[in-house]
Formats: C-alpha cells, sequence, structure tokens
C-alpha cells in the first residue's frame, strides 16, 4: 500500500463525515424517494432520475462538511507541524478529501439502493439508466471538492454552513424558471437529472435521448479538478499546480460549452420529448364500459383508472360524441374525433377526462396539453361529471385554472355554476340522461348557454 | 564532528521586531539545550530551523542541506523531528494512527511505517494507550504522543519546543534518557525554561536573549558562571542569571 493510500485509509477511517452519515443518508434518501415512495407504479429510468436526485441534498451537504474539514489544520493549530513535513501537501489534501468523498458516495449509494428498494415493491418497468445515477455521483464528488477549496481559503467556522446554501441554490436557481429558457440551466446538475428525459414517468413512449454523460463528466470533473487545484496552489505554486489548474479549466469549459449546445439542439433539449422517436409498445387493456388501455409500464394501475373512467363517462355512454375507449397516449390528452379519450394514469387525470368530455376538443397531437377554453355550461356539467368520483381536489384545481381565465368576473359566474351544478344534480338520472341525450351535442360543440341548463 | 546546523547571521523580522539578530550558530551531534527569557527568540529559531518560516536575512545550513532550495528542503524534511510548543492534534486520531499519519507525511519507506511506529510509541510509553484516541489522553500523554511524532522518523536533527511541559517528574526523568540516547547519533536542539532538563541531558547550552546568544558553553560551565552569584536558587540557574544580566548589561 502505497503512502499516500495509506494517508487515504486513515483519513477516511477518521474523516468528520463519517459523523455526519447518518444525516447524509436521511438527506440523499428522502429527498430521492419522497415521490418514488407515492407512486403506485415502477419505472427504472424515472428510479435512475430519483437515485441522481439524492445528489441535489448530498453534494451541498457535502460541501459544507469538506469545508469543515478543510479548516481543521487552522482550528486544531496543526499548520506549523504540518509544514515541517516532506510529503507534497496536495497530496495530504487529496487523501483528506478522498477520505471526505468516498463517505459522500457511500451515503448516496445507499440513498440509491433505498430508491431501489421503493421501486421494486411495484414491479419496476424498464430498466436503469446509468446517465442520472453517474451524473449524481460526480456532482457529489465536486461538492465535496469546491467546499473542501472553500473551507481551505477561509478557514472559518462561518464557511461550512454557508457552503451548503450557496450550493443548493445556485443549482436550484439554474434550475428554476428563471432560466427555463436559457442554455446556462444545463449547467446544473438538478436539471441534468431531473431533466424529464429521466424523470417524467411518459417518457415510456420514447426512445432515450442522446447521452450528455460526456459532456455533463467534463462539466463535473472540470469544478473538482479547479478546486483541487486551487487548493494546491494555495499551499504551493508550481508549474505542475499551474498546470492542472489550467486543464481543469479547459474540460470544465468545454463541458458547460458542450451542455449549452446542447440546450439549443431538438434533440437533447430540455422536455424535447415530442422530438424524439417513438417506441413501439402493445398496450394492457381492460373491458369495463368501454375498453381502457395503458402503456404496460402502468397495468398496475389500470384497474383503479377503468373503474373511475366508468363512474365518469356512465352518463354519456351510447351518445352521440362520447367515448368508445380510453387509452394512455403519449403526451395528449383530449378525445380523439375515433371516440379514443386519452388518459394518464399516473395522475388519474380526472380534469382531463372530464373537459374532453364536454367540449369537442381540438385535434389532439404530441405536445403538453390540450388548451380548453370551457364555456360555463360546459365547465357545469365537467364539475357534475367530476364529482362523480369525489374527485374534490381535481375540481378545485379544474376551478382554479377556470378562474384565472375568467377573471374579473369570476365571482358571478362561479355563483351561477355552483347553482347550476347543484340543480343539475338534484334531478333524477332519467332525467339527466334525458337532458344529456337532447343537448349533448350542442353542448360539446358550445351552442349552449346557461338558460339551456335545467 | 559533523556540523549539522550551520548558521549564519540569520536574521528574523516580524513587522518593526527583530526576534533574531545576526545569529550565527553551529552545531553537530549531541543535545543542545536552549535557554533564555520569554521573547528571547527561542521558538522562532526552532521554527526557522524547522524549515517554517524562511530567514529574513542569513545563510542557512542544516543536514547539509540549504533549505532555500525545494528539493534539498524536501530530503532535509525527511530527516527532521519537529515538537512545537504548542501540539495540535486531531483529537479523534488513535496514537498509532497519528504517529503512522506523521511518518507517512516524513515520506518513511512503508515497509519501516508500522515498526517505527511501533518503536517510537513504545519509546514514550504509550504502548498501551496506542489505540487510545488523543481526544482521551492527559495533557502529559499528548505531550508524549507529540514527542513520538517528532521521531518516528529516527531524525538526524530533532527540534524540540519546551518538551517536557506538562510531563511528570517520572516521565521527564524518562524522557531525558531518550534525549541522551538520542542525542548520541543525532543533534537535537530543545529549547526549555527548566533548567535542570539542561543539566540532565545537555550536552551543550546557549542562552539566547534578545535575539542574540549571551552564552554559549557546556551545562558545567555555566555552572561555574554562576559561582559566587546570588540569584538563583541552583548552581545553573545562578549561572544562567549572571550570562543573562552580564548580556542586559
Amino acid at each position: 500500500m502505497t503512502g499516500t493510500l495509506r494517508l487515504f485509509t486513515i483519513e477516511w477511517r477518521r474523516s468528520v463525515a463519517l459523523w455526519f452519515f447518518p444525516l447524509l443518508v436521511l438527506a440523499g434518501g428522502w429527498f430521492s424517494a419522497d415521490l418514488l415512495l407515492s407512486m403506485k407504479v415502477a419505472i427504472w429510468a424515472n428510479t435512475s432520475a430519483h437515485i441522481g436526485l439524492a445528489a441535489i441534498a448530498l453534494a451541498p451537504l457535502m460541501g459544507g462538511v469538506a469545508a469543515w474539514a478543510a479548516g481543521r489544520d487552522q482550528r486544531r493549530g496543526m499548520r506549523d507541524l504540518l509544514a515541517t513535513t516532506p510529503r507534497p501537501a496536495p497530496q495530504r489534501d487529496l487523501a483528506a478529501l478522498g477520505g471526505l468523498a468516498l463517505w459522500g458516495m457511500l451515503a448516496y449509494v445507499a440513498a440509491g439502493a433505498y430508491d431501489v428498494f421503493v421501486s421494486l415493491r411495484n414491479d419496476p418497468w424498464g430498466a436503469l439508466v446509468a446517465e442520472p445515477i453517474v451524473v449524481g455521483l460526480l456532482a457529489v464528488i465536486a461538492g465535496a471538492a469546491i467546499g473542501y477549496l472553500a473551507g481551505t481559503l477561509v478557514p472559518s467556522r462561518l464557511v461550512p454552513p454557508l457552503v451548503p446554501i450557496v450550493l443548493f441554490f445556485t443549482m436550484g436557481l439554474l434550475n428554476s424558471g428563471w432560466f427555463w429558457d436559457d442554455p446556462v440551466t444545463n449547467l446544473s446538475p438538478w436539471t441534468l437529472i431531473e431533466d424529464a428525459r429521466f424523470g417524467n414517468p411518459n417518457t415510456v413512449f420514447y426512445a432515450h435521448p442522446p447521452s450528455l454523460l460526456l459532456e455533463s463528466l467534463l462539466w463535473l470533473a472540470g469544478p473538482t479538478g479547479v478546486a483541487i487545484a486551487a487548493v494546491a496552489l494555495y499551499r504551493r505554486r508550481s508549474l505542475i499546480t499551474w498546470g492542472a489548474l489550467a486543464v481543469s479549466v479547459v474540460v470544465a469549459a468545454t463541458g458547460a460549452t458542450t451542455l449549452m449546445l446542447a440546450f439549443e439542439n431538438p434533440n437533447t433539449g430540455r422536455g424535447q420529448w415530442e422530438t424524439r422517436e417513438l417506441v413501439a409498445s402493445t398496450p394492457v387493456c381492460i373491458e369495463r364500459s368501454i375498453p381502457v388501455c395503458v402503456h404496460p409500464a402502468f397495468e398496475p394501475l389500470l384497474a383503479e383508472n377503468a373503474s373511475q373512467i366508468d363512474l365518469v363517462i356512465e352518463p354519456v355512454l351510447g351518445l352521440s360524441g362520447a367515448p368508445v375507449r380510453a387509452e394512455q397516449l403519449p403526451f395528449a390528452n383530449g378525445m380523439y374525433a375515433n371516440g379514443t379519450l386519452t388518459i394518464d394514469p399516473i395522475f388519474g387525470d380526472v380534469e382531463g377526462v372530464t373537459l374532453a368530455l364536454v367540449q369537442d376538443s381540438v385535434a389532439p397531437g404530441p405536445g403538453w396539453n390540450m388548451q380548453y377554453h370551457l364555456q360555463p355550461e360546459q365547465d357545469v356539467i365537467a364539475i357534475w361529471l367530476a364529482r362523480r368520483i369525489d374527485a374534490s381536489a381535481f375540481e378545485h384545481s379544474y376551478r382554479m385554472t377556470f378562474d384565472s381565465v375568467a377573471g374579473p368576473i369570476r365571482d358571478p359566474v362561479q355563483d351561477d355554476i355552483d347553482a347550476a351544478v347543484a340543480r343539475f344534480n338534484a334531478l333524477a338520472p332519467a332525467e339527466q340522461r334525458a337532458w344529456l341525450e337532447a343537448n349533448y351535442a350542442d353542448l360539446r360543440a358550445g351552442r349552449l348557454d346557461m338558460d339551456d341548463l335545467p | 564532528m559533523a556540523v549539522n546546523v550551520d548558521v549564519q547571521g540569520l536574521t528574523q523580522r516580524f513587522g518593526r521586531t527583530t526576534v533574531l539578530d545576526g545569529l550565527d550558530l553551529r552545531v553537530g551531534t549531541g543535545v543542545f539545550g536552549l535557554l533564555g527569557p520569554n521573547g528571547a527568540g527561542k521558538t522562532t529559531l526552532l521554527r526557522t530551523l524547522a524549515t517554517i518560516v524562511p530567514p529574513k536575512q542569513g545563510r542557512l545550513r542544516l543536514l547539509g542541506h540549504d533549505p532555500g532550495r525545494d528539493h534539498e528542503r524536501r530530503l532535509l524534511r525527511r530527516r527532521l523531528g519537529y515538537l512545537p510548543q504548542h501540539l495540535g492534534y486531531y483529537p479523534n486520531f488513535t496514537v498509532f494512527e497519528f504517529v503512522e499519519y506523521f511518518a507517512l507525511l516524513k515520506e518513511m519507506p512503508n515497509d519501516e511505517v508500522r515498526p517505527a511506529v511501533a518503536r517510537a510509541v513504545a519509546r514514550v510509553g504509550l504502548e498501551e494507550r496506542g489505540r487510545s484516541k488523543l481526544k482521551t489522553l492527559s495533557g502529559g500523554m499528548l505531550r508524549r504522543v507529540g514527542i513520538a511524532q517528532a521521531i518516528v522518523n529516527e531524525p538526524d536533527l530533532l527540534l524540540l519546543d519546551e518538551p517536557t511541559a506538562g510531563l511528570d517528574p517520572e516521565q521527564r526523568v524518562i524522557f531525558r534518557e531518550l534525549l541522551r540516547e538520542i542525542g548520541t547519533d543525532a543533534t537535537v536542539i530543545v529549547s526549555t525554561h527548566l533548567v535542570e532538563d539542561v543539566a540532565a541531558a545537555c550536552t551543550e547550552v546557549a542562552l539566547l536573549n534578545a535575539g542574540r546568544i549571551a552564552f554559549r558553553g557546556t551545562p558545567d560551565e555555566l555552572t561555574t558562571l554562576g559561582d559566587g552569584y546570588a540569584i538563583g536558587d541552583s548552581p545553573l540557574e545562578r549561572g544562567y542569571s549572571r550570562a543573562l544580566a552580564g548580556a542586559r548589561a
């Protein structure tokens, strides 16, 4: 075992990160598995993104721990004694940083193992994707290196708590709406990991995008190298350390540039699923009042979704313009001219279903969402249908959407709608059916007004 | 006798304060005691010899190396042992780990590290506490850990700043014996306020005052200097006091 390796072993065994290890695992596990726990289906690509997300908590925390560790010699009055030793200080720094980073990586692995465990409960579909997992791991190492640099340059007790805050908010800011359309968003590991290329369950319909792993690796290795070289330069200036700094800057700049260029590329840009190749899949279906079909990955949700759809469409079943089939389709909602109602099995999508039932939908195609412009009488029937499955949360969400469109006339319109929903609900089922038989086509076409309601 | 420490015209200043003032010193094998009042420049001299601070002026050759040159300084440091006045330590390291850590930092050959660590820890009488964490040790034990890390590489130049501070009488006796043993092959420079350490362990002694050497000789010569002088409880203390008074006059 070489001297540096032995130093590393001692540093790892006695690293301050050991004391923070339970906190690191908890933070990483919570940050990555929170949403997974609430999901009833598991998709390995999605789990991969969640594993990577642990880094969003771990990288800043490791930065803080590393900043604290880097200030150790100053706090402990070790500088004089260490200055008399011949081994180059950067080797000592590398051993200390390596020991810290290894604990960070172990915490990352532990959090990831928890994500895998959570996913395994739901018989996951597909295969793990390496890219977000590797990006997350690199982010943890980079966070530790940046923190170590900060703690070396400013060995103050104030720095360790500041580093996690700065790192977290920098990653968060670059991933936020402020930079949604800006290529610099790709410089945040958060963006690289969370990008719906991996994170959105609907990506099951599409081929994986071209990998940005090499670009991400360059970008995240860059700051790590810069931080280590800067620490070495701080200890002692030499041609080697200047060279290492220069190489690291070039690597980081190359990675950053290629990532930002990738953002502009329609194949690799943020949220650009629709330009990607669709992957053929055979849906799994269940026969209820109409056939209900979902992508095989969502089979565990099929029965529950079919029951809800049954309830919602039962009043209009068989009417002209009513759905004859419900199916999960990639990034579309609404109803096709052939009577296929699109559904989103993950979120239940009562809002989307009810809206599609009361309005002739614009021919749906690939895209985020259909745009609905409901009239109040359509709104009344949509809410009445949604209430059949006690979808109060969805009704609320829907009303918020409607309110934001209705603007100043919101309150009187809403009162009228509430009264009309109550009146319609009070009718006997036969009367409701009779009204719908007589008016359903006009309702969907927007040819009625509130006075036409019972 | 080989001259391991060769200092000529050494000057150290911190701001406007001159701490060492054109100091000349040549020391060979043996235990060399460095006495002097507070602020005389003892610690600064040791820190300079330990290559922590480069001299402002003057020439320095240690173990035949010029510490101003990178490569030579690195070679020199491999053969150097240093115990600072205030020993810092990593509280979660065990005794063995701390001493091994410094053996590795001193670039000892890998296969020699473990035996050297065991030997150094045994020489300061801490074998039974070898696996104890430093934070659990008493002040005197920590001082012995500091000595162990200083001697782990069996240095040719050992610089000790107040090494016996905090040691109990029994340990001081053992420590002086250790100094005498190391001093048979190496140069040991001990800065101390305790004249009994000098009397018991040193082959030569210098009295530093205001950055200059006020006296240099054997402990016996310093003792003789104090004959008939009133200030001091022991013969050596009287010699120390007379030499200091002469320098100040």
